[in-house]
């Protein structure tokens, strides 16, 4: 975790694409959206599972 | 969790765990469903300066605030119905199902009001990608409004021919769990398209 | 094929729309391979011309640069999406989940129905654009905007309408289907299946699907605009209208990564699960393995923009894609070990479905390390959009779809069709479709790493790649005898079906549940009560035991005692 922050946050490698980097007025449009979306599948599948084990614990209960 | 001992050709009625797992996951794909069209928007949103673009009308923030205390609203209603239909009470369980589906659809009025608005004032699809945004990613939920709205229908058109029961409330659980999805969107939608 | 205790059924009610699990596999198996005669012709089409540049090609005629692009566009989209899914993910998870974890049927069964019958729509939509004014589409399998956002740039319109329109019948078609197999899954299985107790097949499946199932919302978002794009006149992805062709990109990655897992894990699932029953041996690291795919999975969601490195991406982004994309190949390394450790002193048998599987290993080994090169943003500054790549994803996608898939395929044949294969042509087959597929892309790597690029029709046109004028044609004759090396199969796999010699229930010996219904199983698979569950999948060679295995329905200490009938 503390590396990804790292990775994310710190470093601004020198990158050597100097073709294309910067072509795009969205440049930090598309960061954010993946970075948006990097989290949401693991969110909702954590969201999926606890709903789960509830309903399955409480049927459990009733049966 | 165990293994449920689910003998499924004995019995046609679906197990509820089984068919409500299966209304989860349902829901999980439309949610990711519904978290790209968002990144789509957040990219457009944020890599512009300008939002809306010069030329473009504003969204009826108000109008749109007192259509989401509706939709909530309507949520509440829902809750109701399968609370009572719990409690053994199956006719005030449909009353409630019928109030879902009236505000539901009462919502979906109210928008389209807004939208004639909007396009008078220049605001299509084609107008820019702001407009293309606004339509797509609003319409797409106000589709999602009106299948659940159909859905709540169907529910309560079965709960009235008497199929549902506090024993048997599956049918009505199904559809609270749609509709509380649809309508657990909007304000996230409402905050980052109207007022972000 | 009848013995369905419901006695003689209406021919429709038995064979069209059939809630079966079984029947529907079987659909859904012969809907691909159908697909598949399509996409070998597509490729049979562009490797004339690649190899023999501007003659025509028998039996069609000129490949015209317009029309190559078709055919690529067309190739891409038909192995991946109407070959790979239809037969490792939606065959191979009716038929084998179900049985496996001892489920009678699917969780909904009406639903699987409607889901194969999508699927179908959804094969005669991107068909028909072969027909449509303008002909298919041509924007690539990955469609890239604009190229498939305006008619301007390729002169197709309907071909790419009817794209969109298939592709998102398909996915919603696979939804059901996925929706399906994890509601089994959780909830079906049978007492005693304990989730470290289920076979490595139906996890990989399962595994299968939950890769589809998080990822694909995304891309339908995407093509939903790129519908409008293309019909409505928006311009999400057009840049004179103020649109981001990157986008999609984005999200078409965003599925596209996971969707080659999808494809990738039913076919490590067949293997897995084959590997012990010829070895007799159990499965080495059964957990290892179950956590590894786990670690996979997440990490394939996290992985997507390196196929955009190239593309004008914020490098901030391009250093944790890459570690993510170098870290992804670890679990598989451990996978690739634990299948290596569970043959070492096994007594191997080399039939049919274990040359298959061996085969897998060896040429996916190849695939995945090529990936690890693409992996580092640097080295693919220089591969991208060479026939590296190409070479790199044929070696991933072939094995899995037709090494895996034939593993799968063979290996429960007889409890498709109650009929055995002949093992003779099998193997044929087999060494067939093995010497051709590496003489065929092995040379691709190096026609790659010397700069010819992708998706050109015609190599003639570039001085530096005159050199590779005669490899090129070596590939295309190596293809085609790769493509004729598939008629044992199909021969095989319709005379057997009808003449092959009957098949008892378990003929491979082998201990999990689906061994232990008769071969067919019957509508309903386990007669009247449900079996239930004693031991682990893999009990094989067990040194306190008399027999070399354990069916997983036998309780441990009872010596070949009742067949565990609950
Ligand atoms: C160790 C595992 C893998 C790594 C590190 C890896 C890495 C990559 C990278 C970086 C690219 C982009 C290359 C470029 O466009 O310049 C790529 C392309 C591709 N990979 Fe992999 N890959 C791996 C495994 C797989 C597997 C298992 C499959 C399929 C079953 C697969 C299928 C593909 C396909 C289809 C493409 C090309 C897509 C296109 O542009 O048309 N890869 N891979
Ligand atoms: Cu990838």
């Amino acid at each position: 975790m503390a590396l990804f922050t790292f990775v994310f946050a710190v470093v601004s490698p020198a990158f050597g694409c100097p073709l294309c980097f910067g072509s795009t007025p969205y440049e930090l449009g598309l960061y954010w959206s993946v970075l948006f979306l990097l989290p949401v599948p693991f969110v909702i599948v954590g969201v999926l599972i606890a709903w789960i084990r509830r309903q399955s614990d409480g049927n459990i209960k009733e049966g | 969790m165990t293994a449920a001992p689910a003998d499924s050709i004995a019995s046609d009625r679906p197990a509820p765990l089984v068919s409500k797992v299966g209304m989860a996951l349902f829901i999980g794909t439309e949610a990711m469903f519904f978290a790209g069209l968002i990144s789509a928007y957040l990219v457009f949103r944020v890599g512009n300066p300008n939002w809306p673009p010069a030329g473009q009308p504003r969204l009826p923030v108000e109008s749109t605030a007192f259509n989401t205390l509706i939709l909530l609203l309507s949520a509440a209603f829902c809750h109701r119905a399968v609370s009572t239909l719990r409690a053994g009470l199956a006719r005030s369980s449909a009353y409630w199902l019928g109030l879902t589906a009236v505000f539901g659809l009462f919502f979906l009025v109210l928008q389209g009001r807004e939208w004639i608005r909007l396009v008078q004032f220049g605001l299509t699809l084609t107008s820019s990608v702001y407009g293309g945004l606004f339509y797509t990613l609003i319409g797409v939920h106000g589709l999602h409004v009106l299948a659940g709205t159909a859905l709540v229908l169907y529910v309560l058109k079965r709960s009235v021919e008497g199929r549902y029961s506090a024993a048997y409330p599956l049918g009505v659980e199904l559809a609270r769990m749609y509709w509380n999805f649809v309508v657990a969107l909007w304000p996230g939608l409402y905050f980052l398209v109207y007022l972000l | 094929m009848t013995n369905d205790p419901h006695g003689p059924q209406k021919f429709i009610w038995k064979y069209i729309l059939s809630t079966d699990h079984k029947m529907i596999a079987k659909q859904y198996l012969l809907t691909g391979l159908v697909m598949a005669l399509v996409g070998a012709f597509t490729a049979y089409l562009m490797r004339w011309q690649l190899g023999y540049p501007n003659t025509n090609a028998p039996g069609w005629g000129l490949v015209t640069p317009d029309k190559f692009n078709m055919l690529v566009t067309m190739h891409g989209t038909i192995m991946v999406f109407f070959v790979g899914m239809p037969l490792l993910v939606a065959a191979l998870s009716n038929f084998v989940i179900p049985l496996q974890i001892g489920a009678r049927d699917m969780a909904f069964p009406r639903l699987n129905m409607l889901s194969y019958w999508i699927f179908v729509l959804s094969c005669v939509a991107l068909l028909a654009s072969f027909f449509v004014p303008g002909g298919a589409p041509a924007g690539g399998w990955t469609g890239y905007p604009p190229l498939s956002a305006s008619e301007q740039y390729t002169g197709v319109h309907w071909g790419m309408v009817l794209w969109i329109t298939a592709l998102a019948l398909e996915f919603a078609s696979f939804t059901m289907g996925g929706i399906n197999y994890l509601a089994t899954f959780m909830c079906l299985r049978v007492p005693g299946m304990t989730y470290f107790r289920v076979p490595m097949a139906t996890w990989f499946l399962i595994g299968a699907s939950l890769a589809f199932f998080f990822s694909v919302g995304p891309l339908i978002a995407g093509a939903v605009m790129l519908l409008l794009d293309n019909v409505a006149g928006t311009g999400f992805y057009i840049p004179a209208q103020g649109g981001e062709p990157l986008l999609w990109q984005h999200l078409f990655w965003f599925f596209g990564h996971p969707e080659v897992y999808v494809i990738f894990l039913p076919a490590v699932g067949c293997v897995l699960e084959i590997l012990p029953v010829f070895s007799r041996k159990p499965i080495f690291g059964y957990r290892a393995i179950v956590w590894s795919m786990g670690a996979a999975l997440a990490l394939s969601y996290i992985v997507w923009a390196h196929h955009m490195f190239i593309s004008g991406m914020n490098p901030r982004l391009a250093t944790p894609f890459s570690i993510t994309t170098i870290l992804i190949s670890v679990p598989f390394a451990v996978i690739i070990f634990c299948m290596l450790a569970s043959l070492r002193q096994g007594s191997i048998r080399l039939d049919t479905p274990m040359l298959w599987g061996l085969g897998f290993l060896a040429t996916f080994l190849i695939g995945g390390l090529t990936g690890i090169f693409l992996g580092s943003a640097s080295a693919d500054i220089y591969l991208h959009d060479t026939y590296f790549v190409v070479a790199h994803f044929h070696y991933t996608f072939f094995p899995s779809v037709f090494f895996g898939g034939f593993a799968g395929i063979y290996f429960w044949y007889p409890k498709l069709f109650g009929r055995r294969y002949n093992e003779t042509l099998g193997k044929i087959h087999f060494w067939m479709t093995f010497i051709f597929f590496n003489a065929t892309f092995w040379p691709i790597f190096r026609v790659g790493a010397g700069g010819m690029l992708r998706r050109i029709a015609d190599p003639t046109q570039y001085r530096i790649l005159d050199q590779f004028k005669e490899m090129n044609s070596m590939i295309s004759v190596a293809a085609f005898i790769l493509i004729l090396g598939q008629v044992p199969f199909v021969w095989n796999f319709f005379w057997s079906m009808f003449r092959g010699p009957a098949a008892d229930a378990n003929p491979w010996r082998a201990g999990t549940l689906e061994w232990l219904a008769p071969s067919p199983p019957p509508h309903g698979n386990w007669g009247p009560g449900l079996p239930t569950v004693y031991v682990g999948p893999y009990e094989y060679s067990r040194p306190d035991m008399a027999d070399d295995f354990v069916p997983q329905y036998r309780p441990v200490g009872v010596l070949g005692g009742p067949a565990g009938q609950a």
